[in-house]
């Protein structure tokens, strides 16, 4: 009964709340505009000197500029008021609601408030404006409109097809490399049976507190085609000749995939072992007695349990692949890279948008097709693995 | 006079910082650039100023901002002609994009103008727009090549005698009986001073006057069969690094194995400073070989051009000063003594007492004076020009035609037809 009455009285003051934020909104636009106002009313004055003839609705013949000013502080003031009103309306309406303040469904969103006004502030605009450029010619002089010639060029170039294959190369290598090993490594530094499993969890993890810059330098050091780089020291011990690993396709995408295994195992590995602490003893206990070895607990109770955070690594480790710039970069001292080797999208994007006069509407275009197929790509893993789309029993 | 919009300024005045004037009544001029030693270079320039004319003292205040960052922010500024410094460093690839705000830049023809009949011409026309010069060169930064005199002995050859590139062949095939694991030279994959240089004698460039691309041309295709026909003889790798000037290049040369590095004049720098010891008393510095007699010897290449912005705090006085720093005889002493560049004022070029002194650094590392090169090759500079379709030739050449056509062996003309097609799909 209660809660009816309850919801009733809400739904009464509803209106209360959207003429409210409708109020604050117009306010705050209005008060925004004042600036326009300012500057318009600034060039009339410089214009006419005499502001009763253009404002001759509003002003009387004979008056002056300090007329204007009151004229302008006079709207101003009004247009606070209206914020102000806008403003009193909410506060009225969770004064008349209280239990909002403390409705589970609606602190979240005031937790995340902060962060979502500064996104809408400093995020919307740009990514609009992105949105925009891409259908612009974007120069020093001013935006031209050319509709969809970037997006014409953009997929009739053949590096920005260079740029894709080589992103999703590694970004499907890094996803099948970074999911299971850092999974298997954290399962075995969590087993009783290690030793010293601190260590271990050290020595993975202090790669991930390293400089991608330092790192990348070192890797490219190390796959240098000299006869005593590293890597080529370790061909030699094989018996093997040494080659010039970054002047071909497959080793420089293995020194970029080993540099993200390198990096980022430590780090996947401390989500897995998170997500193996949060999986009761008493399940282990009981397949214990069951008497289960190690192999069925990690296959019957770990692995199942642990998907997740599967889940998550996955996704994290999809929209990294895609994103490398950084890594590519380093280890070829450079955003170019012997036949593009190394161009990852957003490489290539840089590369127009930065590196090259003029290019920015293309670089928002390349932007822009980036984040669609990130996000189709993610939407479909999610789906996949049943985190959205599908009902839970 | 009462405003509006002041009003509304009122609360961003109250945030921002009051600016304070100098006491001595110093005139303030503020710089930008993107190179460390540069702004060393100006405040030591500074120094010297005041001392020279204590009547009229500058405060320089350098700023020293990343590359991309401070190029960035220089377009934007002269582009809203608000908030750009009094001086600025500009990059000979960004030049083009910096002179299309020309309007805002201070003509520095008639200041340069005392000093004209010194000064190499093909490093203004670089910096020039309409007959008008808006930078003021730092280096020349002219080819050069350098050649480890007692390598090239071993095989039986004198550096003096190689005149041009056949005869550079030649002294390759010979050093290579003579000393087996050694090589003449490099062939570049990631960038192209050596073949800018070897399209610069032949009288063409990289683009024509309507900045159309000009890459399937017979001159590059000779440039690239020249350098093949080294891979070929096996008197030369292809540059690990894909060009000397990084370090897996220097750790190449490093190891003694190089009977000659073609590399602008700066690369002396490089030499001292991070190949060190193993080389020192070995290399020698000797003008470019040519394809025949009578081709220009040497290119300039790299560098920085200093502007003046035409509405700073006193443009006139920087427009001086830099004068003062860069083009006249004792500023460009600095520049060799400091930075050991080739200074673009050849005045000083033939003063011993500056350029031959037994305790300069360079002088000392080199066998020889390294400025002999230069003297007799003075008139012969030329120049490849920097344009706005620069970025995307320089960037297929570096990425794909030299490792097409020297590590993965394609035909020249296949490769070099496909560049054109490439480049120009990419100038849209």
């Amino acid at each position: 009964m209660q809660a009816v009455k309850r919801k009733k009285k809400g739904r009464r003051a509803l209106f209360l709340l959207i003429i409210g934020v409708l109020v604050l909104v117009l306010g705050i636009a209005a008060l925004v505009s004042l600036q326009g106002k300012a500057l318009r009313y600034d060039a009339a004055y410089d214009e006419h000197g005499d502001l009763s003839a253009f404002f001759f609705d509003q002003l009387e013949e004979g008056q002056s500029y300090s007329a204007l000013q009151n004229l302008w502080l006079t709207i101003a003031r009004q247009r606070l008021w209206i914020t102000l009103a806008g403003l009193a309306m909410i506060v009225i309406y969770v004064a008349l609601n209280r239990e909002l303040l403390y409705d589970t469904k609606i602190a979240p969103f005031v937790f995340i408030a902060p962060f979502v006004i500064t996104f809408l502030l400093f995020f919307t605009y740009p990514l609009i404006n992105t949105i925009l450029m891409s259908f612009q010619k974007v120069t020093g002089a001013g935006n031209e409109w050319i509709g969809l010639e970037n997006y014409k060029n953009l997929f009739g170039n053949k590096n920005f097809h260079t740029a894709v294959k080589n992103s999703l190369i590694y970004m499907v290598l890094t996803c099948a490399i970074l999911i299971p090993i850092p999974m298997l490594l954290a399962y075995m530094t969590e087993s009783k049976l290690t030793k010293m499993g601190g260590v271990f969890k050290s020595v993975a993890y202090v790669p991930v507190l390293c400089s991608v810059v330092v790192a990348g330098i070192i890797f490219r050091m190390m796959f240098s085609e000299l006869d005593g780089a590293m890597m080529n020291e370790v061909r030699g011990l094989f018996g093997m000749e040494p080659i010039a690993w970054l002047k071909s396709a497959s080793g420089s995408m293995f020194a970029m995939v080993l540099l993200c295994f390198w990096r980022w195992t430590g780090m996947n590995m401390l989500y897995y072992m998170a997500g193996l602490k949060a999986i009761p003893s008493e399940l282990y206990e009981a397949a214990d007695l069951d008497g289960c070895n190690s192999w069925q607990k990690f296959t019957k109770i770990s692995l199942p349990l642990l998907k997740p955070t599967a889940i998550y690594v996955l996704t994290i480790s999809i929209y990294a692949g895609l994103s490398m710039f950084t890594e590519s970069y380093m280890i070829f001292g450079g955003n170019n890279s012997p036949k593009n080797y190394g161009l990852t999208i957003v490489g290539y994007l840089y590369r127009y948008g930065f590196e090259q006069v003029d290019r920015f509407g293309f670089a928002s275009a390349v932007g822009l097709v980036l984040l669609v197929g990130a996000m189709i790509i993610t939407v479909l893993q999610l789906w996949a693995t049943g985190v959205i789309g599908k009902k839970e029993d | 006079m009462k405003r509006l919009f002041a009003m509304l300024l009122v609360l961003s005045m109250l945030l921002g910082v009051a600016t304070v004037a100098s006491a001595e009544g110093a005139t303030k001029l503020t710089m930008w650039t993107f190179i460390a030693q540069h702004q060393e270079f100006f405040e030591k320039a500074a120094e010297r100023w005041n001392a020279a004319n204590p009547d009229r003292p500058i405060e320089i205040e350098v700023t020293t901002l990343g590359y991309d960052d401070m190029h960035n922010k220089l377009k934007v500024a002269l582009q809203a002609d608000e908030g750009a410094p009094d001086i600025c460093d500009v990059e000979l690839g960004q030049f083009p994009n910096v002179l299309a705000y020309s309007d805002k830049l201070v003509d520095l023809t008639e200041a340069m103008s005392p000093y004209m009949a010194d000064l190499v011409k093909a490093r203004l026309e670089i910096y020039a727009k309409d007959g008008k010069y808006y930078g003021a060169p730092l280096h020349v930064g002219a080819m050069v090549s350098f050649y480890d005199k007692g390598l090239l002995e071993e095989a039986g050859v004198n550096y003096e005698d190689i005149k041009t590139w056949d005869d550079w062949y030649d002294a390759g095939v010979k050093l290579k009986e003579a000393v087996p694991d050694a090589w003449m030279g490099t062939v570049e994959t990631s960038t192209q001073w050596v073949a800018s240089l070897m399209l610069a004698q032949q009288g063409v460039d990289w683009q024509d006057d309507d900045l159309n691309a000009t890459i399937n041309t017979p001159e590059l295709a000779k440039v690239i069969d020249t350098q093949k026909s080294w891979l070929e003889a096996g008197i030369c790798e292809t540059c690990p690094g894909g060009q000397p000037d990084t370090e897996e290049g220097k750790a190449y040369i490093a190891n003694n194995k190089i009977a000659s590095v073609i590399m602008p004049f700066w690369f002396m720098s490089r030499f001292t400073d991070e190949i060190g010891e193993s080389c020192k008393d070995r290399y020698v510095v000797a003008p470019c070989p040519v394809f025949e007699e009578g081709q220009m010897h040497s290119i300039g290449q790299g560098g920085t051009g200093t502007v003046i912005y035409a509405n700073g705090t006193n443009p006139d006085l920087a427009a001086e000063f830099l004068i003062f720093a860069k083009i006249a005889p004792e500023g460009v002493q600095q520049i060799w003594e400091v930075l050991g560049f080739d200074p673009c004022n050849t005045a000083i070029w033939d003063d011993d007492s500056i350029m031959k002194t037994d305790d300069n650094k360079f002088n000392q590392y080199f066998i020889g004076y390294p400025i002999d090169a230069l003297i007799p090759i003075k008139d012969e500079i030329g120049y490849i020009r920097s344009t706005s379709v620069s970025p995307t030739i320089n960037n297929y050449l570096g990425t794909t035609l030299w490792n097409e056509v020297y590590v993965d062996g394609v035909d020249t003309a296949e490769a070099l037809e496909e560049a054109q097609d490439a480049i120009e799909s990419d100038l849209f």
